[in-house]
C-alpha cells in the first residue's frame, strides 16, 4: 500500500499528497476503498477543482492531519450557533471572496465536513449583526430595489432593525 | 461567484448559523438575496433546526406528516412571520410591544374603596435599612395570560386577555359597600378579599379608636374555551366565563383596617390559605401576638360537605343586613386550621419579629419560606458588622392533610426572584429585570403589559 498519491486538478496539474492526508476527504476516502490497493497508484482526477483551490485544501487538510475525527453529528455542539473559528483557520481563510466560495464548494465536493464547517462560518460572520449597507459592501452588491420595494421589504422586516 | 449560487446544502449550513434577525436584513440587500432569504424551503429548515419546539412549527410539522408537504410550502413562510420577531425579541429579553391601562384609584368621597394589606418591613438597623419583604399588594392581578383590573371610572373589574388584548368581561362582583383589600389571580381562580366599609363593632372598650371591620373572599372561577390546536394567535378574543364560587368570612372576629393587622393568603386551583398575625391587644401591650393559619378547600365539590368542620359557616355573611352583598354562598370546607400554639410547634411562628416572607401552598403541602438573618459566626447579629450578616433561608413544608411528615430545609443566599413575597405576584418575579419600570409607571395609576410574557406562553 503506497502512502503517496496523485490527485489532478480541473486544469490536468497533478498533485502529489499522503494518502492519510487525502483521506479527510470522504470522497477520495470511498473512492480509494472502492477501486482497491491495486489501482491506487494511478491518479485520481478531481474534475470540479482547480490547482489554485485544490492546494488550499490539501494545505488546510495537512494542518489538521492529526485532528480527532469529528464526532458523528454532534447536534447540541452545532445548535449552539458557534462561529467561533481557531486562529489559523481564521488566517487560512483570509482569502478573496471568489477563493472563499471556490473553497467551500471543493469542500462541500470532496466532501471535508470540518473544512466546509469553517467556511460556512467565516461566510456566516461576514452576515451576523450587519446592516444591509454593511452587507452589500462586504459582498460587493448593489442594491437593485426600487424605492418603493425597498421600502416594502424594510416595513416588512422592521422588527430586526438594531 | 455569489452567496445566492453556492448549493442549497450549502446555504443551509450558513443560514443555520445565523440569527432571524440577520435573516430579515439579508432580504433587504438586494432582489436575488430578498428572494433567496425568504425561500419557503430554507425557512422550513431553519424553523425546524431553530425552534422546533414552537407551537407553529410542531403543528405544522404534523400536518406535513399527513402528505401535505408541498401544499404547505407557504405556510413556512407566513409562520416564519410570526416565530421570528417573537423568538428574536425573547432571545433578547425585550418586550415585543408594551401596552398601557390606566386603572381605578379612589378619588371622589364616595366612590370604593381600596386598602391595601401593609407588607412587612424587615428591619435592620445595623444598616438603617428597612427593606420590604414583600412588594406592596396591587390592585391589579395577573396569570397564565389574564389580567384582572378595575376600570378607571368606578373600579369594575374586568378580564383583559393578553394574548388578543381584548377586554372579556366583568367579574360579578360588586364593589359598593366593600374596601378591596387585595385581588389575586391563580390557576383561573380570582380571589377577591374585602372588608364591609362600615364597621362591625369596636375591638375592644380600652381601644375606642380600633373599630372593627368583617372581612369576606370572593372566590371566582375564570373559564375559557380551550386554545386552538393550531396555535394561531386568533384576533378575536377567547370566550370567558365569570362564576362566583365561593364567598365567605374570612376571619371570625374581623380586623381592624390598619396597617398593623395583616393576613397574607395563597390559592391555587383547589386550596386557599390565610394566615393572621394580629398584635395583641393586651392591656400591658407585653404578650405576643396572636397568629393563625386557616386552610379551606375551595374545589367546586368541595361544596358538598360545607358543613364539616367549618365554625365560619354558622357565623357566615347571612347574618345582620347584607343585603348589598349580592350572591352569597355558602363557605368551602375548613381542612387545616393552626393557632399560635400549633405554629409555635412547628416552629413556624412569627412572634414580634417576622421572618416569614412567603407563603405557598401547592397540591398537598404548605409552604413557609423565612428568611434569616445570620451572623458569620453563627446566630448572634447583634454583634455584626454588615459585613459579616448573611440571609439564610428556611422552608418549612406542612402537609395540608394530616400532620406530617414535616419537611425542614435551609439554604443560603435566597432567591432574589422571591425576595418579594407572600403576595405572590408571578408577574412581577417575571418582570424582575423590568422592576424599575414597574415602580415608576404604577405611581402614575397605570399598568404596564409586556406581552413579551404571553409569547412565553405561545412558544413554550
Amino acid at each position: 500500500m503506497s502512502n503517496t498519491i496523485i490527485l489532478t486538478s480541473s486544469d490536468n496539474v497533478e498533485i502529489p499528497v499522503d494518502r492519510e492526508v487525502a483521506e479527510r476527504s470522504i470522497l477520495i476516502k470511498n473512492m480509494l476503498e472502492d477501486v482497491g490497493d491495486a489501482a491506487a497508484n494511478e491518479p485520481i482526477p478531481i474534475p470540479n477543482v482547480n490547482e489554485a483551490v485544490l492546494k488550499k485544501v490539501i494545505e488546510w487538510c495537512v494542518h489538521h492531519k492529526g485532528d480527532p475525527p469529528a464526532a458523528a453529528d454532534d447536534e447540541t455542539e452545532s445548535r449552539k450557533r458557534t462561529t467561533e473559528i481557531d486562529e489559523w483557520d481564521q488566517k487560512f481563510m483570509q482569502v478573496d471572496q471568489e477563493m472563499l466560495f471556490e473553497i467551500i464548494l471543493a469542500a462541500n465536493y470532496l466532501d471535508i465536513k470540518a473544512l466546509l464547517d469553517v467556511g460556512c462560518k467565516t461566510v456566516a460572520n461576514m452576515i451576523k449583526g450587519k446592516s444591509p449597507e454593511e452587507i452589500r459592501k462586504t459582498f460587493n452588491i448593489t442594491n437593485d430595489f426600487t424605492p418603493e420595494e425597498e421600502e416594502q421589504i424594510r416595513r416588512e422586516n422592521e422588527w430586526a432593525e438594531e | 461567484m455569489d452567496f445566492t449560487n453556492l448549493p442549497f446544502d450549502v446555504v443551509i449550513g450558513i443560514v443555520r448559523l445565523l440569527e432571524f434577525a440577520d435573516i430579515a436584513r439579508c432580504r433587504r440587500v438586494c432582489a436575488s438575496w430578498s428572494k433567496a432569504f425568504s425561500h419557503p424551503e430554507l425557512l422550513r429548515d431553519v424553523l425546524l433546526w431553530s425552534v422546533p419546539l414552537a407551537r407553529e412549527v410542531k403543528y405544522l410539522k404534523k400536518l406535513e406528516q399527513s402528505g401535505l408537504r408541498s401544499a404547505l410550502e407557504r405556510r413556512w413562510s407566513e409562520i416564519f412571520q410570526d416565530v421570528a420577531p417573537r423568538w428574536d425579541a425573547l432571545k433578547k429579553a425585550r418586550p415585543r410591544s408594551t401596552q398601557r391601562i390606566s386603572f381605578y384609584r379612589p378619588s371622589a368621597s364616595n366612590s370604593p374603596l381600596v386598602y391595601d394589606v401593609a407588607p412587612w418591613h424587615r428591619i435592620d438597623s445595623s444598616r438603617k435599612f428597612f427593606p420590604e419583604f414583600d412588594e406592596a399588594d396591587r390592585q391589579w392581578t395577573y396569570s397564565d395570560g389574564f389580567l384582572v383590573f378595575p376600570e378607571p371610572t368606578n373600579g369594575d373589574y374586568l378580564v383583559l386577555d393578553l394574548h388578543s388584548r381584548g377586554i372579556l368581561g366583568k367579574v360579578p362582583f360588586l364593589r359598593k359597600g366593600k374596601t378591596v383589600r387585595r385581588i389575586r389571580l391563580n390557576e383561573n381562580i380570582l380571589a377577591i378579599e374585602w372588608a364591609e366599609e362600615q364597621p362591625f363593632h369596636q375591638l375592644s372598650p380600652l381601644h375606642p379608636e380600633e373599630l372593627v371591620h368583617r372581612h369576606f373572599v370572593s372566590i371566582f372561577q375564570l373559564e375559557t374555551e380551550p386554545e386552538t390546536e393550531d396555535g394561531s394567535q386568533s384576533d378575536s378574543p377567547v370566550r370567558l366565563d365569570v362564576q362566583l364560587r365561593y364567598e365567605w368570612k374570612l376571619h371570625f372576629l374581623g380586623l381592624p383596617l390598619t396597617t398593623r393587622d395583616r393576613f397574607f393568603t395563597v390559592h391555587t386551583g383547589s386550596y386557599y390559605a390565610a394566615y393572621f398575625w394580629q398584635p395583641n391587644r393586651n392591656a400591658w401591650g407585653e404578650d405576643e401576638p396572636i397568629e393563625s393559619l386557616i386552610i379551606w378547600d375551595i374545589t367546586p365539590a368541595g361544596q358538598a360537605h360545607s358543613d364539616s368542620e367549618s365554625p365560619l359557616s354558622s357565623a357566615n355573611v347571612h347574618g345582620r343586613d347584607h343585603k348589598d352583598l349580592g350572591d352569597v354562598k355558602n363557605s368551602p370546607t375548613v381542612v387545616k386550621r393552626l393557632n399560635f400554639r400549633d405554629l409555635e410547634f412547628f416552629n413556624v411562628r412569627q412572634g414580634n419579629e417576622p421572618k416569614l416572607k412567603r407563603l405557598d401552598i401547592d397540591k398537598g403541602v404548605i409552604y413557609f419560606r423565612e428568611e434569616v438573618k445570620t451572623g458569620l459566626f453563627g446566630n448572634d447579629v447583634t454583634a455584626g458588622l454588615p459585613l459579616h450578616q448573611k440571609f439564610k433561608e428556611t422552608i418549612t413544608a406542612l402537609p395540608v392533610i394530616g400532620n406530617g411528615p414535616i419537611q425542614r430545609k435551609e439554604h443560603d443566599d435566597p432567591d432574589p426572584f422571591f425576595q418579594g413575597g407572600v403576595a405572590n405576584y408571578r408577574l412581577l418575579y417575571y418582570a424582575s429585570r423590568f422592576r424599575s419600570g414597574f415602580k415608576g409607571i404604577s405611581l402614575r395609576n397605570r399598568v404596564s403589559i409586556f406581552v413579551f410574557f404571553s409569547s412565553i406562553r405561545v412558544t413554550g
